[in-house]
């Protein structure tokens, strides 16, 4: 331990001998030397160093040592802290007054809180806890927070490192804050303030304020201090909502239906020439076409289907193309398949009109075409019924539309058990 | 409510805004026209 | 230097610092007092407070430090000759009177007789439940006024708080002579009704403290 001097309100810095004025002489317990940064233990004559720095000095919002009127009361501000959880950083500022004690100033996510701690603890479940017989409902789950600089005067021993489990519990606009360390409970009221309010009180170094959420890029989401779990439930139903609704709206969009349908045989290792599925017409100025091919059983087959929209009018003709393909056999794994036996193909896009619906293809055996002739002198042929139809939605738009709305709260689901 | 519950529901907005203009065109990223399946290569079972 | 009643047979002489033991006509020289570092407090021997219907004034004052830092308990006198300890922590006051039937329970008992407290500890005082919740080592730094025990220069004890949730407080302490035990509520300075508080350089009196 290296003695320093104490002289009236004044200490000397025994790590940089820069002197120090102490405000809260008396109920300060740790000083951080605003000169060196040093961390000294100033609660008996002799000022003690905890622990020696030599680093720039830190920045927040409020100046050490500036005065203000703050609810009809004059304060001084004598410490400052820089904390963090696993969401946001924030700061804390201890005000003083000799008469009236203690006070908190809280700059989080550019909102202000003014704090007071509680003599009579707030009595309740875990969830729902009665202050002054008001209710207070427990907002978010337990946070871990940790002190990561500190400056000016605490009338604890405070050092950067220092670990608290905190949760907020909200009615109206009034919070009140639990904060569990090393077996103490503390409770502090915080009521808001108007920054302005604390710019005219104390004057604000706006460069030095905790980042806005804004300023974050992918951290936009990042919800105030302890609001960052009650919105989820509200998030996951506002997307289930959204989604439904979307279903509903799609589907109703895409009609109205008109279909038609024939049989068709392919011979296997043979073609087709195109036959005609039959007429549909699009009643909406653009319509999604689907045209759906289903095969008997078959095995270790494929079949390509060409299918081609042709437009009564300007007899253009629009193509796309479906395969219908399943396999099966046995290795050392077991029984194995793969493949379906029938196949969806989508055209979109297709303008208002007329068509007539033509699908051609060919059949093949895999790994190669069986004799096209068996031994009964019978041409092994696919049998697929195909039918065209207007008027379906895109479900696959549907789903990439529930992913992206998805995306967010379980992303921030992902976060919170990441971080557990 | 949260700030970020209301950016979300207005991302939420921006996004059924642009599936519902894409359903009325019937716009979709799955459709199947000009995309021959068996353009990658031969059909046959991936199963190894 | 005027020595107050019968019941506080020490004072700290303001001039050389000597602790004296009055006894009958007597007057013992106990030992030296460190000089009270320079505080804030916003009491001083001489201020008056007002709690529970009765008026009181501070007589004496000891200043306790303990590993987590330090404070002061502010001896006052009722008119009644009772006295109190209004301990001064970050702001916030505690006041106590004597509650000696509590010496009569059996974990008081126990802790008298040597034994030692857990945090958690509970004890029930006028129907309300208290836990235990400070339990320290304190040790004297100095002293000032007349004050029912000696505090000479290292002089120390083992301090034990119990809280309840509504801000009741119960203060055991025990030294090398006798264990004593202290029941009382939380305060803040406004509701004591203050009077003849300190003026502090460049800061003014609050009005409702006026």
């Amino acid at each position: 331990m290296t003695a320093g001097t104490f002289g009236g309100n004044a200490v000397t810095c025994p790590a940089c001998g820069g002197t120090i004025e102490l405000r809260a002489a008396g109920f300060t317990v740790n000083l951080a030397c605003h000169h060196c940064g040093s961390l000294l233990d100033v609660s008996r004559p002799e000022v003690a160093l905890i622990r020696k720095y030599k680093r720039a000095k830190e920045n927040f919002a409020l100046e050490l040592g500036k005065r203000g009127t703050l609810f009809g009361q004059e304060w001084e501000v004598v410490g400052a802290m820089r904390r963090k959880d696993q969401i946001t950083i924030w700061q804390e500022f201890l005000l003083f007054n000799p008469y009236l004690g203690y006070r908190w100033l809280v700059a989080c996510d550019g909102e202000w809180q003014f704090g007071t701690m509680l003599a009579d603890r707030p009595q309740g479940p875990r969830d729902r806890v009665y202050w002054r017989s008001t209710p207070f409902t427990r907002m978010g789950r337990d946070q871990t927070t940790s002190t990561t600089a500190v400056a000016g005067e605490f009338y604890w021993r405070v050092k950067a490192g220092d670990t608290a489990t905190a949760t907020l519990f909200q009615s109206g606009d009034t919070m009140l804050s639990r904060e569990v360390s090393a077996g103490e409970e503390n409770w502090t009221q915080l009521v808001p303030v108007p920054e302005a309010e604390v710019e005219i009180a104390f004057g604000l170094r706006r460069r030095s304020l905790p980042r806005r959420k804004a300023a974050r890029g992918p951290m936009l989401f990042r919800p105030s201090i302890g609001m960052e779990q009650d919105d989820l439930g509200n998030m996951f139903k506002l997307a289930l909502a959204v989604s439904i609704f979307a279903a509903i709206a799609m589907a109703v969009i895409a009609g109205p239906t008109t279909a038609a349908s024939t049989l068709i045989q392919v011979p296997v290792g043979g073609q087709i020439a195109p036959v005609k599925v039959g007429t549909i017409t699009v009643r909406r100025p653009w319509q999604f076409v689907t045209i759906e091919a289903d095969a008997n059983r078959f095995e270790n087959r494929w079949v390509d289907l060409e299918y081609n929209l042709v437009d009564r009018s300007s007899e253009q003709s629009i193509d796309a193309f479906g395969l219908v393909e399943h396999y099966a056999g046995t290795d050392s794994d077991g029984a194995w398949s793969e493949g379906s036996r029938s196949g969806d193909t989508m055209f979109g896009h297709v303008p208002r009109g007329t068509y007539d619906v033509y699908v051609s293809g060919s059949a093949h055996g895999w790994p190669v075409d069986p004799y096209t002739i068996d031994g009964w002198g019978s041409v092994e042929t696919i049998n697929l019924s195909i039918e065209a139809s207007t008027g379906a939605m895109s479900w696959g738009m549907w789903w990439t539309l529930v992913i992206a709305l998805f995306a967010w709260p379980l992303t921030l689901l992902w976060w919170r058990f990441r971080d557990k | 409510m949260t700030r970020r519950l209301i950016l979300y529901a207005l991302f939420c907005l921006a996004l059924l805004a642009g599936a519902l203009f894409a359903a009325f065109n019937a716009y979709s990223f799955y459709s199947d026209e000009e995309d021959r399946p068996v353009a990658s290569g031969q059909p046959g079972p991936s199963h190894k | 230097m005027p020595v107050r009643g019968a019941s506080l047979p020490y004072a700290t002489c303001p001039y050389c610092q000597t602790l004296i033991l009055r006894q009958g006509l007597d007057i013992e020289d106990v030992g030296k007092v460190a000089v009270l570092p320079f505080d804030v407090s916003p009491i001083q021997l001489g201020t008056t407070l007002m709690a529970e219907g009765r008026s009181m004034v501070v007589v004496g004052r000891v200043r306790w430090a303990w590993t987590g830092g330090s404070w002061n308990e502010w001896l006052a006198m009722a008119d009644s000759g009772a006295q109190y300890w209004l301990a001064e922590a970050a702001g916030m006051f505690m006041l106590t009177a004597e509650w000696p039937q509590l010496l009569d329970r059996a974990e008081v008992r126990a802790f008298a007789e040597g034994g030692t407290l857990t945090p958690g500890d509970v004890i029930e005082v006028d129907g309300r439940q208290l836990f235990a919740s400070d339990i320290k080592q304190v040790e004297c730094l100095g002293s000032e006024g007349d004050l029912p025990i000696p505090t000479q220069i290292g002089m120390k004890m083992t301090s034990v708080d119990f809280r309840s949730a509504s801000g009741e407080v119960l203060s055991l302490q025990r030294d090398d002579r006798a264990t004593t035990a202290w029941f009382g509520d939380s305060w803040d300075l406004v509701s004591l009704k203050p009077g003849n508080l300190r003026q502090i350089e460049g800061w003014t009196v609050p009005g409702e403290l006026r």
